[in-house]
């Protein structure tokens, strides 16, 4: 990923350099993004979610017993988080399509509404997946993480990514075609 | 085709947005380890404190050890000289020659042969 390894930004966090926190915040938050987003099934309460958990894990950085493996630590409390933020809400959301927010104010509309159409349709499709396997095509896909990545921050054989990976993209791809089909 | 990577940037957050995300973290993180080191401080200025007077303590220790070292031995001398003193005042005024078994009672070394 970057040149200063986990183990030594955190060693410097605990010093208190808010520059090496500033580093991890920017290597991690996205990924606990898409590790809460699988989670919660909401992207506003998933960003939610993760900016509590990075700053909960900063509070409790004497805690990280491998500091080499900072990425799986935070991942596991922004999954506890957004499992209290589930039991604390309604559930699991899906946002209808007529709900999503507008995306960006320099799009056209009809791009827009495409955009806000085709984020309604996959936050409905994951919602399909068992949770594993949203998190592992998450990471892939949208973040762009690689199996060996998202192998050490699961703790997963990086087999066992693979294989998430092949067989969410399979039932993505199904369902986003049955919506398709539905629509028409 | 199934290991073809999926467009799925419809959910990639809103810039300005996960912009908004990144500096509140940073700032709630500024707090957090503001506080950490605030924490760290009063816990360096009452080590601080600590360390002398622990220091302080062992030394009054070893002062009472050393004391109590020193004076039980002449505490025991001066008994010795007592009894040697009142064996021969005893002996001057008239009483029997002490013997053997007198001097090292009045000595202290145990009971008589």
């Amino acid at each position: 990923m970057t040149d200063e390894t986990d183990a030594a930004l955190v060693a410097r966090v605990r010093r208190g350099d808010r520059a090496a926190a500033g580093r991890l915040a920017e290597r991690y938050l996205r990924g606990a993004r898409a590790v809460a987003l699988a989670v919660v099934g909401e992207p506003a309460d998933a960003e939610d979610v993760c900016q509590d958990a990075f700053v909960s894990a900063i509070a409790r950085i004497d805690d990280c017993r491998q500091p080499d493996r900072f990425g799986a630590w935070l991942f596991q409390i922004v999954r506890n988080r957004a499992r209290d933020h589930l039991r604390a809400g309604a559930g699991r959301k899906v946002i209808p399509i007529d709900g999503v927010s507008v995306e960006s104010r320099d799009a056209s509309p009809a791009r827009e509404a495409e955009r806000a159409d085709l984020r309604g349709r996959l936050l409905e499709a994951l919602a399909e997946l068992p949770e594993d396997r949203r998190e592992v095509v998450l990471l892939h896909d949208l973040e762009g993480w690689t199996h060996q990545e998202i192998a050490e921050r699961m703790e997963l054989p990086a087999g066992t990514v693979r294989s998430h990976l092949h067989h969410a993209r399979k039932r993505l791809r199904a369902l986003l075609s049955f919506f398709d089909d539905r629509e028409d | 085709m199934d290991d073809e990577r999926l467009d799925l940037s419809p959910l990639d957050p809103e810039p300005a947005r996960w912009r908004a995300v990144m500096d509140g973290t940073r700032a709630r993180v500024d707090a957090v380890l503001a506080t950490r080191a605030r924490q760290q401080d009063a816990l360096a200025v009452i080590a601080g404190w600590t360390r002398p007077l622990l220091a302080a303590a062992a030394a009054a220790v070893l002062l009472v050890a050393g004391a109590e070292a020193v004076l039980d031995p002449l505490e025991e001398r001066r008994e010795t000289v007592r009894g040697l003193v009142a064996l021969s005042t005893g002996w001057a005024r008239g009483a029997p020659e002490p013997t053997g078994a007198d001097l090292v009672r009045a000595l202290g070394r145990g009971e008589a042969p």
